[in-house]
């Protein structure tokens, strides 16, 4: 994406080409029933080319239709009301533009301007285009809802690379623990209740080493819509959050590309077409191993790389059908006993022993939606998997965790008058297993009973989840918008049957204006079996409800307001309550040996507000959001709050013209105290020698006070970015600096106790310090 | 199995620490003390003891003892709490007239920390000889009432088993373990037993212990688990911090594979810990304190461990001749460490200074030492004998052709300096 003035230029030129009417005539001028319906046919061409854009989406804003472009670019809504009206015009690669339809207009063409087109400053006529979140405001319910597109993402500097996540962790009602953690806690939720999806496919564990990098190439993203509450019915079992980032499809016109060198990865993505389809394919590696055993002695045994790629395939009939696959992995590698040939006499042969720790997610899925008449049917199959392994390997003991779910799904949208109803089921199969075994050792239950290597311990868990789901987006009257929903999930190993009703309206004051509200139970029948107090979650343990594992519940309820100004200002304040039942926390005193025990039972609550000022167009962009919270959680009997009980929550995002010809990207953020469980002493944890009848000396472990009694200080961090542009050898290339933590603060990450002196002291490690980086992208 | 590692989150954490900063010192208020109680009580031990201590809470009484086992050793980490009350009652006694004992404190000890030599610290230690037979399934009740009037309380259940059955190979008689090629098989009829532990070390009587202390204080592999049998494999690698992937078992030396069974209490401690991050996670079964009263029952087996010898260097040596006037003749049975090279052991057997002998010694064989005049290159062993901690024999010899006779130099060693030195004549003899 290039420099915001740029940007904005190719953007408005949507509106320059606008709306051309075609030379059909007006038919029965004059005689157009007032009461029915009208059909308005067009046309969808590149405003460059004139070239028909394939595939691309129009659908009705103030009403209830849509339709999709055929081979030649043309569309026919047939349900358009008999008054002027307007259509949102979308399809990747393109600037969305939102068209006005007079009421005696019934044919006309559409010029689409390419969003990575090259243009000369130009006078702008007409307004801009309109984005996405008024798109939102004026056509749906949905509360607690943010929409990004890659020119959001890639400016807002971090630490190494733009990052889906990132962003996500900057909204109001999101919290990040540190900045460490690329998990998320969502108005009081636990990280593992945020449903993320990568074209509807389920992603377990979404980031790279340890949190620093999300699994999402920001590169070959199209959108990304994040709900923080509220969200309607058509979305599976997640308690607090729905993140669903969508791929591009890949352009028709040529074969594209572009990339990314940072200090510690590479990344390279490529688009075009592949026959009557399109394709995107991209791949990310880290390379700190390679350039350090280059150029040192040292060595780097880590590494993550990951690729993903997306085959889209449009038919004449408007049907189409995409591909989705991601495979990513991390891999430490530490060798701990190098290995031997035997050409040194004194040192026998041998072979080596190494440390590997490894984990990725690898998913594929297909979607196929299909026009019938009105309506759109979209039905999904995936399989999504993640894996680890922890071993000292090849022979001592290897800790396995495999977690699949394979899905399917239909859903149809028909749009009735002044509804558009939404029916569908689908089905999820999970399968958990945690396993941990050693060809060195064997364990047998009774005297003489081996029966070979058994696990150390073994334990899976495979939830079925039946669901089915029925909502109505209805505009009841030109002010009032309903959804009404409700969504049905069956657990037939938990012997559990839930039903959730949801709903959400909107209410305009005025065409700018709106109060919005929505309330709807939610079940998850998965958890993370995670400790409360750790500062960092490398990865989810995950489980599934069965016989002895709940599923969790949640209720919300959500009253906001919305305002907009001109276009460009929009100003959310949301408050809501949430109810938390049936989660889980780790059992420290789990037998291993019983299944069911592994955790406590918790239920919790939460409330706040939740602020949003949001400027969506102009030179300089950006928003400032602000989030109240109060979260609280009880478990085997105590009631404490959570380690992201964080009440006070400040970012501001914003991307301007910046010094030397360069845009310029700043984060702020702001953050009141967190908890943490605080020690007041240290004991010497002896081992019995049973061989001596004596304790040895043993470790020092600390004594803590009471779950989370205590509070870190505040948090702040400023981030900014510059970015230039220039092109050469026909490509754009966008050299970056960034700077994370420019002010160096010493955000608390942990404290560490040593009661063994006198007095006692306290130190600790901070986050993130000052750190520069630098990179380039480049795409053509 | 239970391992104590600390696993993905500090390795992490340990990433992420190198990126952030190191927060300045501050001083924090003083801890509360808390009682720290270490008592299993071993059913085959004539005295059983109860190990008392505050937690370290910053003040100024607060020591650290740097290493040593407690008893003898006093309580470390913390202060060692004198002059309480420590009551062991048997819930099931049976015709014992006595169940209830008050234990008594012992005197204090040496810190036994070399920075503290000479002086003596209170050994927070309680003992008694007259506790009542402990069988399976009996409980035992502990309560401790301190000078400060805390009051700490615990309970355990003594373990049992009909049986404990340790054997190598699958049809070996006697205890002794070929290491490529055998297992060792544990089997544990239970009465009641929540777990299995394992410590294997050294055979302390026939293995010489060059750095005093050490060879007590180590364990080359222990393991608890909750199933009633195991079977080891002969090639068992150690990953110990201090070790670097080697053989738990080599051939040429004698070990001691101590089988326990433990109550809940002892397997609870034992499994878990507190989390260094968050101060969670250490399962107690002690009112009003901290640690563990728990419970055992022990069987300890020599084993023997063989293997094949497949290097030049290994095999049959005898060394014979005259040591300070007194005849000896020994055969060295010498083998290489599987993973290391160089170093070797050797079961020695035959007539010594100070009569037969059956034990083993612990050396190394380098080959083409530069300077040695051999082409075969040095071996040396050391072992000790029934004098053993106090007099050693080194042996250094420089073997020529393998058919032919070379010197040993045999040097008596006492108390740690060399005392006597004779040449003695070796030679190869497989």
């Amino acid at each position: 994406m290039g420099f915001c003035w740029r940007v904005n230029a190719e953007a408005r030129l949507g509106w320059i080409v606008g709306v051309l009417v075609a030379g059909t005539p007006i038919l029965g001028s004059g005689e157009v029933h007032a009461q029915l319906p009208r059909a308005v046919t067009g046309q969808v061409v590149a405003a460059e080319s004139g070239a028909p854009l394939f595939r691309a989406r129009v659908r009705g804003l103030e009403f209830s239709d849509e339709a999709v472009t055929d081979l030649r670019g043309r569309f026919t809504l047939s349900q358009v009301p008999p008054r002027s009206v307007r259509i949102v015009v979308e399809i990747s690669g393109f600037a969305t533009d939102t068209v006005a339809i007079p009421v005696d207009i019934t044919s006309l063409v559409i010029r689409l301007v390419r969003t990575s087109f090259e243009l000369d400053p130009i006078t702008v006529i007409g307004e801009a285009p309109t984005p996405p979140a008024r798109i939102r405001f004026d056509s749906t319910t949905q509360t607690s809802a943010f929409t990004f597109q890659p020119g959001d993402i890639v400016n807002i500097p971090g630490m190494f690379e733009s990052d889906v996540v990132r962003v996500v962790q900057l909204l109001p009602g999101t919290i990040a623990k540190n900045d460490y953690s690329i998990t998320y806690n969502v108005r009081g939720g636990e990280g593992d209740q945020n449903l993320v999806r990568l074209d509807g496919i389920t992603i377990f564990n979404p980031s790279h080493l340890g949190g620093f990098f999300s699994t999402f190439d920001a590169n070959a993203v199209e959108r990304v819509d994040f709900f923080s509450g509220g969200f309607p019915a058509s979305y599976p079992g997640r308690l607090s959050s729905v993140l669903d980032v969508s791929l591009q499809d890949g352009r028709s016109d040529g074969l594209h590309g572009g990339g990314q060198v940072s200090l510690i990865s590479s990344k390279l993505v490529l688009d075009g077409p592949i026959g009557p389809a399109t394709f995107v394919v991209g791949a990310r590696r880290t390379y700190a191993d390679i350039v350090i055993a280059a150029l040192t002695p040292e060595e780097v045994p880590y590494y993550f790389t990951d690729a993903v790629a997306k085959l889209h395939l449009p038919f004449a009939s408007g049907a189409s059908v995409a591909l989705t696959a991601y495979w990513g992995r991390d891999i430490m590698d530490v060798n701990v006993v190098e290995a031997s040939d035997g050409s040194n006499p004194n040192l026998p042969q041998r072979d080596p022993i190494d440390f590997l720790f490894d984990w990725g997610n690898q998913l594929a899925g297909v979607t196929w939606q299909q026009p019938i008449g009105n309506s759109r049917v979209v039905t999904r199959a995936s399989i999504t998997e993640f894996s680890t392994s922890f071993g000292i390997v090849p022979d001592f003991a290897r800790w396995d965790n495999d977690v699949r779910l394979v899905s399917a799904s239909s859903g149809v949208m028909t749009p009735l008058g002044e509804h558009r109803l939404h029916v569908g089921a689908g089905l999820e199969r999970y399968d958990m297993v945690y396993d941990v075994r050693s060809p060195t050792f064997e364990f047998g239950d009774s005297p003489g009973n081996y029966g070979g290597i058994i696990p150390l311990f073994n334990v899976d868990y495979h939830p079925t989840v039946w669901s089915a789901y029925v909502d109505d987006e209805w505009n009841v009257s030109a002010r009032l918008k309903v959804r009404p929903g409700i969504r049905v999930e069956h657990v037939p190993g938990a012997d559990f049957t839930g039903v959730a009703p949801r709903a959400s309206f909107k209410f305009f004051l005025s065409r700018d204006r709106a109060i919005l509200g929505s309330f709807g139970r939610y079940y998850q029948a998965v958890h993370s079996l995670r400790d409360q107090e750790l500062p960092i979650t490398v990865y989810e343990f995950w489980i599934g409800a069965d016989e002895h594992v709940p599923v969790g519940r949640s209720d919300h309820a959500v009253l906001g307001f919305e305002q907009w100004f001109g276009g460009e200002y929009q100003v959310t304040v949301e408050g809501y309550r949430k109810t938390f039942e049936n989660l889980v926390i780790p059992n420290s005193a789990q037998s291993l040996r019983d299944v069911g025990n592994q955790f406590f039972p918790m239920d919790g609550d939460a409330w706040g507000i939740d602020i949003l000022l949001r400027r969506h167009v102009g030179r300089v962009q950006g928003w400032l959001s602000y989030g109240f919270n109060k979260t609280e959680r009880r478990a085997d009997g105590s009631v404490f709050p959570p380690s992201h009980d964080r009440r006070h929550t400040v970012n501001l995002v914003m991307r301007a013209p910046g010094p030397l010809g360069s845009e310029m990207g700043l984060r702020w953020g702001f953050g009141s105290p967190l908890p943490y469980t605080g020690f007041v002493g240290e004991w010497s944890h002896r081992r019995y020698r049973p061989s001596v009848n004596a304790f040895d000396s043993g470790e020092t472990e600390p004594i803590s006070t009471a779950i989370n009694a205590e509070r870190f200080p505040t948090y702040s961090r400023l981030d900014l970015g510059f970015r230039w542009q220039f092109e050469k050898w026909g490509a754009q290339w966008n050299p970056y600096f960034q700077v994370a933590n420019a002010y160096n603060r010493k955000n608390v990450f942990l404290y560490s106790f040593d009661f063994g002196t006198s007095p006692a002291r306290r130190t600790g490690a901070s986050q993130v310090p000052f750190f520069p980086t630098f990179g380039i992208e480049f795409k053509w | 199995m239970v391992t104590r590692s600390r696993g993905v989150v500090t390795v992490l954490g340990v990433c992420a620490l190198a990126l952030g900063c190191e927060l300045a010192e501050i001083t924090v208020p003083q801890g509360e003390p808390v009682v720290v109680v270490h008592a299993v009580l071993n059913v085959g031990e004539p005295t059983q003891f109860v190990i008392l201590e505050y937690s370290l809470t910053g003040s100024n009484r607060g020591f650290r003892y740097s290493s040593g086992l407690t008893p003898p050793g006093p309580a470390g980490e913390g202060y060692p709490i004198e002059g309480a009350t420590v009551i062991l009652t048997h819930r099931n006694p049976g015709s014992c007239p006595t169940p209830t004992v008050f234990l008594t404190e012992q005197p204090p000890v040496p810190y036994g920390d070399g920075s503290e030599q000479g002086a003596l610290a209170p050994s927070g230690t309680y003992v008694t000889g007259d506790l009542c037979p402990l069988a399976p399934g009996d409980r035992v009740d502990l309560r401790v009432e301190t000078q400060a009037g805390e009051v700490v309380a615990g309970s355990t259940v003594i373990p049992g088993a009909q049986s404990i059955d340790v054997r190598t190979g699958l049809t070996a008689e006697g205890l002794e373990l070929h290491r490529s090629i055998d297992s060792i098989w544990v089997d544990v009829d239970p009465i009641s037993a929540r777990a299995l532990i394992l410590e294997l070390g050294r055979d302390l009587d026939r293995t010489p212990d060059v750095y005093p202390g050490s060879l007590l204080l180590g364990q080359l592999f222990t393991m608890a688990t909750d199933t009633m049998g195991v079977v080891l494999a002969g090639d068992l690698i150690s990953f110990d911090d201090h070790d670097d992937g080697e053989a738990v078992f080599r051939g040429g030396q004698y070990y001691t594979l101590t089988v326990a069974v433990a109550d809940t209490n002892y397997f609870d401690f034992i499994r878990s810990f507190s989390d260094p991050l968050t101060g969670r996670g250490f399962i107690n079964h002690i009112d009003g304190g901290i640690g563990v009263f728990g419970s055992v029952l022990t069987s300890h087996n020599d084993i023997r461990v063989i293997d094949d010898q497949d290097d030049p260097r290994e095999g049959l040596y005898r060394v014979t001749g005259s040591f300070d006037g007194t005849p000896v003749d020994a055969v060295l049975d010498v083998y290489l460490d599987p993973r290391i090279g160089n170093v070797t052991s050797a079961f020695v057997d035959g007539t010594w200074v100070d009569g037969p002998i059956a034990t083993s010694g612990d050396g190394s064989y380098w080959l083409n030492v530069p300077g040695s005049g051999s082409v075969h290159g040095r071996f040396d062993t050391h072992f000790a004998t029934a004098l053993a901690d106090t007099v050693f024999y080194e042996l250094v010899g420089f073997p020529g052709q393998p058919d032919r006779p070379f010197d040993v130099i045999v040097t008596s060693i006492v108390d740690f300096i060399p005392a006597v030195v004779d040449t003695l004549a070796g030679e190869r003899i497989n």
